[in-house]
């Protein structure tokens, strides 16, 4: 449950980029991971886990924007097949990078931290479920404001809803663009230690799941829509578990997400609100 | 002594290559032809090995019938494939055959009909009246499905259904009106391609003789991804080599094995990024050079 | 003479928009018929409707007396109706031979068809006359894709005629060629009505319009506000109105 949160605000972040690029940023999970790493790496160093945890984002802000800038800018315009395919070639990438860099099996991610945990009746939750659940809440309260109380989050949802307007108006989108996978990016690295922290280790392609569950709450949420993505991701959150509970264990547990988006794209492309994913534009 | 194309190692090799370029010509027809992407052809070709495994060892189902039942089967796949395909946004689909992939992958691991995590071992060699294929004369059987297959994908380009196909990569409102069900093709450029990969399928499980879910994740949807875009989406010969490339290439590397997919992942993008069209395809850099060297050559000899 | 192409009562809404409402139209067998209108009347959405593009919100289309309600618009092109694209859409990688030839083998992709060979020379010559009776002999081995608006417009209309065609919508062949190109355009349209073809266009060009066309219907905000000869219509108040504002019309 607590998960959910996290995945919420890492389909945040991937939400934010295809708001404005219209753009399916598989590589956002590689971000994810590599800031899951950075920080682990930094922990180890230094004990200090808020040294880790800002590491952490540095280095995904510094590798999404990287990507932005080196892989998606300059082949915009054509079918959105060719930066989607870069998208998933770039993500593979960075997974195997790390697990050539820091190996291929999983890394333990312990802290020193002591946790408590609390009991009401039967329900217990640890102080480290407050901490994620009062982080993840925390930053998308943060994007909420950014994205409806500042000018460059209007901005946003201006080149979301309509580029060519937008520019036409004086919107300067490259700096938009930059913004959103910035934020975006930053919400990948903080989930990606959050949620180290969480299974107490890492993998190179911790990633691979993250990424399609971000998937299925943009076209759950609507394809673009911030407000949308966070219910998408919290529909997913509590109705893995149901599923799992109703239907039983006719899949793996990982492959749920992956049927999941495909019965989504089948049977209700447009999600919750708004677009479609049959839709050219 | 014998002759050194019949050394145990290079047949090996050949026979992986040929079976490589079928399903690897298969994709090449959905996605270079008729412009439909396909980023999980590992399942379609795991669905034909699966099936010829099954059949020849549970039910002893002789070679032929297999291959033809693994085809048929992956086909079927192919099929729902195409008819999902059209209700979506390439990127959407591209997607959606990514989680294919995954699911097929999760359902040979999870379901004891394809031995589950252990997959299904001993599979027989195809043998026609006593005398059993292997080694070279299994290289030879696989080439032979190779060249039909080859035979059917220049068909393809001469017939209708190639015409068809390249107006619906171009172009699909005009396709319609003139008079191109594009429903109807691209169920058709998508039963094809993972007809071709089901075939590939039965080969490799009858080659390796032991096959486990494993071996037809999603990396390897990559490798014949990498395959098709290196050969030039479109050309049959360009994904011939491609192939024969990509699966000698780590022999040629063996230091940097390893680094084998990030060197794919690597040429993918770089591929992808400056010349979409492939190295080998129409409009490429490469090709046109030569075709430069050849017009250069052909003037200079018609000067004297 | 029979309507080749009757409309009853159509409409096509989009949420609130009235883009087609209640047009009820009449083309008969080997007329040139002109549907003008200024932007957004519903011109192009009027086509979309008869060839399938479009569903319609109500109403009846007939195309030789037949209801065109159950069929796509593959099943349309099958009975006999053939369009155009305003904004051209060649098959761009596509020589021009090529783009005829695709359309020349339409009866080709019903069925099992499709595995027969495209490269016999009955098809080459039938291509080829096409290309040569619309004046693109001399660029058929050019990529179409390249070609200037000229040609791209010709190149539309050779690709409908491949497809032997009882009635050819063209929508707006004259946009963005010169006078003497469109005039050309123009006697292309009047031979082949010579050969028995019913032709509908959608022109914006008034003297165009003048010019090619036997009958026109006027359409505005998706309603039909005028009909008859093209002198009669042009001269119809309400669509000097349509064109020019009601001041215009008020002043003069």
């Amino acid at each position: 449950m607590t998960i959910g949160f996290i995945y919420v605000a890492i389909a945040m972040g991937l939400t934010m980029v295809y708001g404005v690029l219209r753009i399916l940023h598989i590589a956002h999970a590689g971000v994810y991971a590599l800031g899951a790493y950075a920080g682990l790496t930094l922990y180890l160093a230094t004990g200090n886990i808020l040294a880790a945890g800002a590491v952490a984002i540095a280095a995904s802000i510094t590798v999404g924007y990287l990507i932005q800038r080196f892989v998606y800018a300059p082949i915009l315009g054509r079918s959105p097949l060719i930066p989607l395919t870069l998208s998933v070639a770039v993500f593979l990438l960075v997974s195997e990078m790390i697990g050539i860099v820091w190996g291929y099996y999983p890394i333990g991610f312990h802290t020193q931290i002591p946790f408590t945990t609390y009991f009401y009746g039967e329900i217990s939750i640890t102080s480290y479920q407050v901490l994620v659940i009062v982080a993840t809440l925390s930053s998308v309260l943060l994007v909420w404001l950014l994205v409806n109380r500042t000018r460059i989050g209007l901005a946003s949802r201006a080149v979301a809803q309509d580029s060519e307007m937008a520019q036409a108006i004086g919107v300067n989108v490259k700096t938009v663009i930059a913004f959103n996978f910035i934020v975006g990016s930053a919400l990948a690295g903080l989930g990606g230690i959050l949620v180290g922290i969480y299974y107490s280790q890492v993998s190179p392609y911790m990633g691979g799941l993250v990424a399609y569950k971000g998937l299925v709450v943009i076209v759950l949420g609507g394809f673009g829509s911030v407000a949308g993505a966070v219910l998408g991701g919290l529909i997913l959150g509590i109705s893995e578990t149901l599923l799992v509970s109703a239907v039983g264990n006719f899949l793996p547990r990982e492959s749920f997400a992956f049927l999941v988006l495909i019965l989504l794209l089948l049977f209700r492309p447009q999600g919750l609100f708004g677009r479609r994913a049959t839709d050219r534009t | 002594m014998r002759p050194i194309v019949l050394e145990a190692y290079p047949i090996t090799l050949l026979t992986i290559i040929g079976t490589y370029a079928i399903a690897a010509i298969g994709l090449n027809l959905t996605m270079g032809s008729a412009g439909q992407v396909n980023l999980g052809q590992a399942a379609f070709i795991g669905i034909g090995a699966f099936t010829s495994a099954i059949l020849t060892t549970e039910y002893s189902m002789p070679f032929v019938v297999s291959l033809l039942v693994s085809g048929l089967m992956a086909m079927i796949g192919g099929t729902i494939l195409g008819l999902i395909s059209v209700r979506l946004r390439e990127d959407f689909l591209a997607i959606t055959t990514i989680g294919i992939n995954f699911v097929a992958v999760s359902v040979f691991q999870y379901y004891p009909l394809f031995g589950g995590s252990f997959g299904i071992g001993d599979i027989p060699r195809p043998s026609f009246f006593g005398f059993e294929l292997s080694g070279p004369s299994y290289a030879g059987l696989v080439y032979v499905v190779l060249s039909l297959c080859i035979l059917g994908a220049l068909w393809t380009r001469r017939s209708w259904l190639g015409l068809a196909f390249k107006a619906i990569k171009e172009d699909e409102i005009a396709a319609l009106s003139m008079r191109i069900d594009v429903r109807k093709f691209k169920m058709i450029a998508f039963a094809i391609g993972a007809g071709y990969g089901g075939l590939a399928g039965c080969l490799l499980a009858h080659f390796r003789t032991y096959i486990v879910y494993s071996d037809f994740t999603f990396s390897f949807s990559i490798e014949l991804l990498t395959i098709v875009v290196l050969g030039g989406l479109g050309s049959i010969a360009g994904t011939t080599m491609g192939t024969a490339i990509v699966v000698l290439f780590p022999e040629v590397i063996r230091p940097l094995l390893q680094y084998r997919l990030v060197i794919y992942i690597l040429m993918l993008i770089v591929l992808l990024r400056f010349q979409p069209e492939g190295l080998l395809g129409e409009k490429s850099a490469l090709s046109r050079y030569l075709h430069s060297i050849v017009v250069r050559l052909y003037r200079r000899e018609g000067a004297h | 003479m029979k309507a080749l192409i009757k409309t009853e009562g159509l409409c096509k809404f989009f949420g609130g928009i009235k883009a087609v409402n209640d047009v009820n139209i009449r083309c008969e067998e080997v007329e040139i018929l002109g549907i003008i209108g200024p932007n957004g009347a519903g011109k192009t959405t009027l086509f979309n409707l008869i060839t399938g593009f479009l569903r319609p919100s109500s109403g009846r289309i007939f195309f030789d007396g037949i209801n065109l309600e159950r069929r796509n618009v593959v099943g349309r092109v099958k009975l006999g109706i053939a369009r155009t694209f305003q904004v051209t859409r060649p098959f761009r990688s596509l020589t021009v031979y090529e783009n005829v030839l695709i359309s020349y083998g339409s009866p080709n992709y019903s069925g099992l068809s499709f595995l027969k060979s495209s490269f016999k020379e009955a098809y080459a010559q039938g291509v080829r006359k096409i290309l040569r009776d619309v004046g693109l002999k001399n660029v058929e081995d050019q990529i179409s894709g390249s070609l200037p608006i000229g040609y791209q417009r010709r190149l539309e209309i050779a690709r409908a005629l491949a497809l032997k065609a009882r009635i050819l919508l063209l929508d707006e062949p004259t946009g963005g060629m010169s006078h003497e190109e469109g005039q050309e355009i123009v006697s292309l349209a009047k031979s082949l009505r010579q050969m028995g073809l019913t032709i509908m266009i959608i022109e914006h060009n008034m003297r165009v319009a003048l010019n090619a066309c036997d009958r026109i219907y006027a359409l505005d905000y998706g309603s039909v506000i005028a009909e008859g000869k093209p002198d009669e219509v042009v001269n119809d108040r309400k669509v000097i109105e349509a064109y020019l504002g009601a001041g215009y019309v008020a002043k003069s």
